[in-house]
């Protein structure tokens, strides 16, 4: 799960698209590892072959996708650092945020969030929208 | 909400421009907001203003500002918003607060990764001149 060297989450990104002023989104299936609101994540894209930071701002399940603030300015050639080197430590759990509890595409992922206020994503990274939910309690 | 762009704006775009991924991208805003779009960042030169002056200014806005257009293309292609008009695609703004050199590059209610293979063919300038 997530960097295999830190522990970190890692999610592709598309460095243009921009939301609420200079945040941006992604898809569920463009992260490696677990989310949670407010969690420090590895931001790269593969093609120019470039990391920075960002940061968990909401979590969007029913539509799949996660809200990121970025620091657009720590981009920086993969290839000249060191995934871990400047990079935040993982954040401890929280308490997630989901924008919209209505998972029809997902009824048993629906069922559990119904009972459970507290949870993270896991996503293996084979297939995409295969995730599970694992219950922190 | 679409807007008009001038037809002598030019168009900043960061990687990634493989179409594969471009493709998923444009998918992934549809998922967002319902529509095939792509972003870039797009100006016209002010008065006394060159062309890499322009780009700068559109990598100040992106807040990328660290990136050297001398070592392009490694980073962002451009175009001018002239050979995405002819193509039938449109300009779009979000509104406030979005970053105002920021554009979605509408491809229509019906793209296919055909309508990507046009957008990508369209930035054919690397922004070093």
């Amino acid at each position: 799960m997530g960097d295999g060297e830190s522990g970190m989450t890692r999610i592709s990104i598309d460095p243009n698209i921009r939301v609420r002023g200079n945040g941006t989104v992604a898809g569920f299936e463009d992260v490696d590892g677990y989310l949670l609101v407010g969690l420090d994540v590895e931001i790269y894209e593969e093609e120019a072959d470039i990391v920075g930071r960002g940061k968990v701002t909401e979590i969007d399940v029913d539509r799949q996708l996660v809200f990121l603030s970025i620091d657009w300015g720590s981009l920086q050639d993969a290839s000249t650092v060191s995934r871990t080197e400047n990079l935040p430590a993982p954040a401890a759990p929280e308490q997630i945020s989901v924008s919209s509890p209505r998972l029809a595409k997902s009824g048993w992922i629906a069922a559990t969030l119904k009972f459970c206020d507290r949870l993270r994503l896991e996503q293996p990274g084979v297939t995409p929208f295969g995730n599970h939910l694992e219950v922190i309690t | 909400m679409q807007t008009e762009v001038p037809r002598e704006a030019l168009v900043l775009r960061f990687k990634p421009m493989i179409v594969e991924t471009v493709w998923k991208k444009a998918c992934l805003t549809y998922r967002l907001n319902g529509r095939y779009q792509l972003s870039v960042f797009a100006d016209v030169a002010r008065l006394s203003e060159g062309e890499d002056d322009l780009i700068k200014r559109l990598l100040n806005a992106s807040e990328r500002q660290g990136v050297a257009p001398a070592n392009n293309p490694r980073y962002f292609l451009c175009t001018e918003a002239a050979k995405l008009l002819d193509l039938g695609f449109t300009f779009w703004k979000d509104g406030p607060p979005e970053v105002d050199e920021h554009y979605s590059v509408d491809l229509g209610e019906d793209a296919t990764v055909g309508h990507v293979e046009r957008f990508v063919a369209a930035f054919d300038r690397d922004g070093r001149r």
